[in-house]
């Protein structure tokens, strides 16, 4: 009896472990990500200057090919190999502009990591309590695992990136296509 | 949208009932003739696709006004560009940060009657039990709500803040029509209605019922919309500034928003 209670006990252990490893791994990737992020925000003066320091840590710990496709939805099919890339490059740099925007340089955010739950496999959503500047905000980063645990979309107060351009391009892609898809990022990105 | 005339609001109770009626009789075939418009943000559109999160799954925007809202938020750009935002950085300039934060703090702490009454409503005594302790503790050892102690608390850290449009939500009211109003920016028929029942609670405009006329209240409640205007022309800023459509961006990011509130 001892026994069999002792194995099952290892099992759940084993389970546990088991489902708390991939939210563990995830939570790793994002810390590491967010430390690296704050290093450069609390040393620059702000501008274009942040985003361009903040670009090469976005590139490696962001999945911007993914956030694009799930941004443009559907419409995405009809874009072209090269269309596609374009449309990536281009939401790229508006995207890591949008986001180095958001700080001012100097101030450091108190994080709080909240629990993390995983939806599906190979992804994780974890909830983070931040004060900033005195307010305090509910920021939820979802990770996915190609190979290694990237981000994939930001909710800040419930608002995802992702969701609220996807919005966008559904006019978009219903108006013009791929054509006007990449004209509108043309002129977003290219507006100082 | 934070306070609103009161008769104007009660004029607008009424028009709920037509709003929440009107929602749920509209059948999907009628969307399309009627400008309701159902803005797939990662749902049903894309669920064959493998890294669709199936997360808010459709954001639904009932905008039958919608040439009307555009006309509205673009006055409101204006609005914003050449008197709101001008403002905002010149009352930054007047009052540092540490005083707006102590400002802002003291008139949330003001509003406690209007968290009180919506988490009963909502039928979480124990959020009413949290709210009334943080209202005791900013109120006592925060120098009347100057600041806010109970941030180092950790149960009354983070007690949601709600108001009625979340209320209404809780029961089953779905959101209406989306609206933009001169000033005011979005809502819908639901939080405008919402709002009008927040004002009721709202102890600052209780003044101008105990004391009509008296200059005074003018010069009491005047810095509750003022102190606010920096923190909004941020959070528009924040939501339009890199936006393809900065409307619709508005629009997804105010409905997101609200969904997200109701769910804490």
């Amino acid at each position: 009896m001892k026994r069999s209670c002792g194995l099952a006990l290892l099992l759940l252990a084993g389970l546990v472990s088991a489902i708390a490893a991939p939210t563990a791994d995830a939570e790793g990737a994002l810390r590491s990500a967010v430390d690296e992020v704050l290093a450069v925000t609390l040393k620059s003066k702000g501008g274009r200057s942040m985003a361009d320091q903040l670009q090469p840590i976005l590139v490696r710990h962001v999945c911007f090919e993914s956030m694009t496709r799930r941004a443009v939805g559907p419409g995405w099919k009809q874009f072209t190999p090269q269309q596609q890339a374009e449309a990536t490059k281009l939401f790229t740099k508006l995207i890591i502009r949008s986001y180095s925007e958001k700080f001012t340089p100097g101030q450091q955010p108190e994080i709080k990591y909240l629990k993390a739950t995983s939806p599906a496999e190979g992804k994780v959503e974890i909830p983070t309590s931040t004060l900033y500047k005195g307010s305090r905000y509910t920021i939820t980063y979802r990770l996915e695992n190609r190979g290694k645990w990237l981000i994939t979309d930001i909710l800040a107060e419930g608002v995802s990136f992702v969701a609220n351009y996807r919005a966008q391009f559904d006019e978009l892609v219903k108006k013009g296509g791929a054509v006007a898809v990449l004209d509108s990022l043309k002129q977003s990105v290219s507006r100082t | 949208m934070k306070s609103l005339p009161p008769v104007f609001a009660c004029l607008l109770l009424l028009a709920l009932a037509g709003c929440a009626s009107r929602d749920k009789a509209q059948a999907p075939s009628e969307a399309a003739a009627t400008g309701k418009a159902t803005v797939s943000t990662g749902g049903s559109a894309a669920a064959s696709d493998d890294d669709d999160w199936g997360d808010t799954a459709e954001v639904k925007v009932d905008d039958p006004i919608e040439p009307v809202n555009r006309g509205i938020f673009w006055f409101n750009h204006q609005l914003y560009t050449y008197v709101a935002k001008p403002f905002s950085k010149a009352y930054k300039f007047v009052f540092p940060e540490i005083m707006r934060k102590g400002i802002r703090n003291a008139y949330d702490n003001v509003r406690f009657p209007v968290r009180f009454v919506n988490h009963t409503l909502q039928g979480r005594l124990d959020r009413t039990a949290l709210e009334t302790g943080r209202f005791l503790v900013n109120t006592t050892a925060g120098a009347g709500g100057l600041m806010t102690p109970s941030d180092k608390i950790p149960a009354l850290a983070e007690v949601p803040k709600p108001d009625a449009g979340q209320t209404f939500s809780k029961w089953g009211i779905p959101n209406g029509p989306y609206l933009v109003f001169p000033l005011l920016g979005p809502t819908t028929c639901r939080d405008l209605v919402g709002t009008a029942g927040d004002t009721v609670l709202n102890p600052i405009s209780w003044l101008a019922f105990i004391f009509p006329g008296a200059g005074w209240t003018v010069a009491v409640s005047a810095p509750s919309g003022a102190h606010s205007v920096p923190d909004r022309m941020d959070t528009y800023d924040m939501a339009t500034k890199d936006a393809l459509d900065p409307y619709i961006s508005a629009r997804t990011g105010y409905i997101q928003y609200r969904n997200a509130q109701v769910k804490k």
